[in-house]
């Protein structure tokens, strides 16, 4: 399934909506809208992966592009996938991203 | 005024007064209100001075020499009252033809002078000559009056410089440039301020001893582009600075155009070191021109087959016979000449192996040229640098002879360089060895002793380097037969050019990787003009006949690729700041002084380095060796990531305890990409990054506050 | 053996066709994803290091069989021989932040760690990626 990407800003809060499969062949796109969302300086970047049911490196990657960028921003996941969740485990993630469900903590 | 014996003629010709002249020095020289004329021939008969106004077509006068006149095998005549700037000279010779023996004498030539200091007939770049004219290449006499305003040579450390190779025309030809005397001694000089921002400090030019351009020259059959030797590696004078490459040349002020151009080098301190080419002559082989050398004493000059064929260890048609002690007297006296009278502060000796083959081609153990060389009282100072290989099969990087004085082209550092950036698994042992001065070829040596390059005028640009897959040299008009199909180059995606972002992000990513393999490492770093800027040839690894755009340097590319430029300097800015990566000695040596480094290459954990060939991280730590008395130095950690992923480094904190700070971080954008040390950010965590084909170089902080 | 372009846009498929034979084996469903990724991993470097970055294409195939009480995929390209970095990253050393990371790659990490068994082998000219996991 292709990906489709929505990118609000509220305050200081990037806000990207993210659903479908998030690989290398969509990667490239996620990061052009984390670029533009961090041109702002946001004090939070939020991906909401709800609907995301498919992430590979090429995600995490992005995760790093951002935090590279812009190393004092913070990065949260909203309501990952069981399997993406453990994909932030197993690589270490879970400790540098906040991972947030509907009560936003 | 005291009036001399030998002030007075003894002789008389058509108006020409003379007597005997005097042997040495060769060549021609002013001498009171005279010209002595000296020159060498084993073979011949007998010979003529053959006197020309300037340009003329026909001889003023032709002057034998008395056979009294000879000493040994050399003629001698000193000639009284000639106008010496509007004279030119040469000889006649006469003597057996008989070629299966060697010997080649034409009576109807006239031949030039070997040792003369000036020559015209090409006083002009590509002026189209006359070819009626019998005697193209002729000698004139030189004045030597110039103020030096007491310039002497640099004499700066062989593990100090950084060299920079060029070619006068190419270096300012193009509009471009924005000088006023394009192609030339003069324009270079005006791009000084350009090489004192790069930081560069030393200079290694082409040939520029008068060759011929029009040698070989044809036009392209389908493009009609005027091809010629544009390179210059064909001799015609030895002595003689290029006319051609002097906006004077037509007034035959090419000596002081040069001399100046040095001086002002000197002042801003900036070494010259020229490419000079003892291996061939422009003479080819039987079936070329008599220019000189073939008709004065062919079989002393030239190495010769048993038949009086000509030897081609050059791949240019014929072989200089260097270790004929004539021979040899001529470099040694050539290279004397110019280190004392042009104040050049070294030398690089174009495919340097035939030097060191005897008059029968074979290799010797002890050549007596290249031992004259390096114990010259004369060039006791000056840099010997050989490109030690010919033509005819003998590579002899890391064996030449050398006397503790001659340095090598590294060409192993050049293979190695390529096969590690552009990720050639099994490449990482080797590596290792060449950051380090190379100490598996030069143990007994030091590190100085490697001429660390990637790029030379033979070969790909460094950006066709990672642009082209394949060399595209169909201009030159050979069927893209010639040049060199082993480049260990890689296009990154796509063959040449291209929009797609990605592929140039690379590009210029393995580019700023090699800048700092290249500026790093233990050795004499040398780049190539327009290397720092992404110089383009479109594929082009053999550009040695083009006089255009093709082989000159387009200065509107210092705009586009500034990022890359700017890259390049804070490199070379940083080398040098720091003597850990330029030390004398080799790392690790035992005893050793002040500025010696020790090395530690790490793995990825900070534990031991994996040297197994999949791996393609190399990863260590320099320090200067003061540690070991406990004076804190520069400590240095390197990490070359040539895996397409990114790499986490563990850190181990730098033995002062102090904070890690990037230096040098090729992944990141211009403007963050390199620091100079008191602008590196520091580095939180313990762990770093690298980026998928990235380098970073990160300095302890113990200087920085 | 189906076969696939090696281009980004086949990863998809290749997906899907590792994802049904997985189910078919009897994964539950987060064994039928991990495989996934881990194929899906290795076809992205095919495709962007093997094939893009050597400026040539070809195709990938990729095949799947049960064999002693295992599910066996493998993939075949025609890229330029290349040697994956197959450092290991010990198990305690995960819980470390992102930012004191532990060394190694982070696609070829997932891989391993996903798998039960994951070779890499130059045959007949071509690549094989081989992976394998534990049947229930």
């Amino acid at each position: 399934m292709p990906l489709t990407i929505e990118s609000s800003q509220a305050g200081d809060r990037a806000v990207i909506r993210l659903a479908g499969t998030l690989d290398a062949a969509s990667a490239e796109s996620v990061r052009q809208a984390v670029d533009v969302a961090l041109a702002a300086q946001p004090a939070w970047l939020e991906l909401d992966v709800e609907h995301v049911d498919f992430m590979s490196s090429a995600g995490l990657r992005v995760v790093i592009f951002a935090k590279q960028k812009q190393p004092s921003v913070k990065i949260a996941f909203r309501k990952p996938q069981a399997p993406i969740l453990d994909t932030l485990k197993k690589t270490g993630f879970l400790d540098a991203v906040y991972v947030i469900g509907d009560d936003g903590g | 005024m005291d009036v001399r014996i030998d002030s007075y003629a003894t002789h008389d010709f058509a108006g020409y007064r003379f007597r005997q002249g005097k042997a040495l020095p060769f060549g021609a020289s002013v001498v009171g209100n005279g010209v002595n004329f000296s020159v060498f021939s084993s073979r011949a008969t007998a010979c003529s001075l053959v006197l020309f106004e300037n340009g003329a077509p026909l001889p003023l006068v032709e002057i034998d020499i008395p056979p009294e006149f000879r000493i040994g095998d050399v003629y001698a005549i000193t000639v009284f009252d000639l106008p010496i700037e509007d004279i030119e000279y040469g000889f006649r010779f006469d003597g057996p033809s008989d070629p299966h023996r060697g010997l080649r004498y034409d009576r109807t030539r006239i031949v030039a002078d070997p040792y003369a200091r000036v020559m015209s007939g090409r006083d002009t770049w590509r002026e189209e000559p006359d070819w009626t004219n019998n005697y193209q290449h002729r000698s004139r006499v030189s004045f030597d009056d110039f103020d030096w305003e007491g310039d002497r040579p640099l004499e700066h450390h062989m593990s100090d410089l950084v060299m920079y190779e060029l070619h006068i025309r190419g270096f300012t030809a193009h509009p471009s440039s924005g000088v006023s005397a394009p192609g030339t001694f003069a324009g270079l000089r005006e791009k000084i301020p350009y090489l004192k921002r790069l930081g560069v400090n030393c200079v290694e030019l082409l040939p520029v001893f008068e060759f011929d351009e029009w040698e070989n020259s044809r036009t392209h059959p389908d493009t009609g582009e005027w091809l010629g030797n544009y390179w210059g590696y064909s001799t015609l004078g030895f002595f003689a600075p290029k006319a051609g490459y002097a906006s004077t040349g037509r007034f035959g002020m090419q000596i002081d155009e040069l001399k100046t151009l040095v001086k002002d080098l000197h002042a801003n301190g900036i070494e010259i070191i020229l490419d000079v080419v003892f291996n061939h002559t422009a003479e080819g082989d039987h079936r070329g021109p008599t220019i000189s050398f073939r008709g004065i004493d062919n079989s002393t000059y030239y190495m010769l087959t048993p038949d009086g064929w000509y030897y081609n260890f050059s791949g240019c048609g014929n072989t200089f016979n260097c270790n004929h002690p004539v021979v040899r007297a001529l470099v040694v006296d050539c290279l004397r000449y110019w280190a004392a009278e042009y104040h050049i502060d070294g030398f690089r000796f174009d495919l340097a192996s035939i030097l060191g083959r005897d008059q029968n081609g074979a290799p010797l153990a002890n050549p007596p040229l290249l031992e004259s060389l390096a114990y010259d009282p004369i060039l006791s100072k000056c840099k010997l640098i050989a490109e030690a290989w010919d033509a005819g099969g003998l590579y002899q990087v890391g064996s030449f002879p050398a006397y503790g004085r001659w340095a090598e082209w590294n060409g192993k550092f050049r293979d190695s360089a390529r096969s590690y950036l552009r990720s050639k698994p099994g490449t990482i042992g080797e590596i290792a060895s060449r950051v380090q001065g190379s100490p598996d070829l030069y143990s007994s040596r030091g590190p100085s002793t490697s001429v660390n390059f990637i790029t030379a005028h033979d070969g790909f640009t460094l950006a066709d380097l990672f642009a082209y897959n394949e060399k595209h040299n169909d201009a030159n008009g050979e069927g893209n037969r010639d040049g060199s199909d082993d480049n260990e180059s890689w296009n990154c995606g796509a063959e040449g050019p291209t929009d797609d972002p990605a592929i140039n992000a690379l590009r210029l990513r393995l580019a700023k990787n090699a800048m700092v393999l290249l500026l790093f490492s233990q050795g004499v770093p040398m780049l190539v003009m327009g290397d720092e800027f992404g110089r383009t040839q479109h594929g082009n690894n053999n550009v040695y006949c083009h006089d255009n755009e093709l082989a000159w340097v387009d200065w509107t590319y210092a705009e586009t690729n500034a990022e890359l430029f700017a890259f390049t300097r804070h490199c070379i800015a940083l080398r040098a700041a720091l003597p850990v990566v330029r030390s004398p000695h080799f790392p690790n040596a035992l005893g050793g002084e002040g500025r010696d480094a020790d090395i530690t290459f790490l793995g990825t954990d900070g534990g031991a380095a994996e040297w197994a060939g999949w791996n393609s991280v190399l990863a260590y730590r320099l320090r200067e060796r003061s540690y070991r008395d406990g004076t804190p130095g520069d400590e240095l950690m390197v990490m070359f990531n040539m895996h397409w992923e990114e790499q986490y480094f563990r850190l181990t904190p730098p033995l002062d305890g102090s904070p890690w700070h990037v230096l040098i971080n090729t992944t990141m954008p211009s403007g963050t990409d390199a620091f100079q040390p008191l602008d590196a950010p520091q580095v939180t965590g313990s762990s770093f990054i690298a980026g998928p084909r990235s380098v970073v170089v990160l300095i302890s902080g113990s200087r920085l506050h | 053996m189906p076969t696939f372009p090696g281009t980004l846009d086949s990863l998809e498929a290749i997906r899907t066709f590792v994802g049904d034979a997985a189910a078919r084996a009897g994964l539950d469903s987060g064994a039928v994803y991990r495989l996934s990724l881990a194929v899906d991993e290795v076809a992205t470097n095919v495709v962007m290091h093997g094939y893009q970055e050597n400026s040539c294409s070809g195709s990938i195939e990729v095949d799947s069989a049960i064999e002693d009480g295992m599910l066996i995929v493998r993939m075949f390209d025609t890229s330029p021989e290349y040697t994956p970095d197959d450092h290991e990253v010990l198990p305690e050393d995960l819980s470390v932040p992102l930012e004191d990371r532990e060394p190694g790659g982070l696609g070829l990490f997932l891989t391993a760690q996903s798998v039960d068994d994951f070779r890499y082998e130059r045959l007949d000219g071509r690549n094989l990626h081989d992976f394998r996991v534990n049947l229930p």
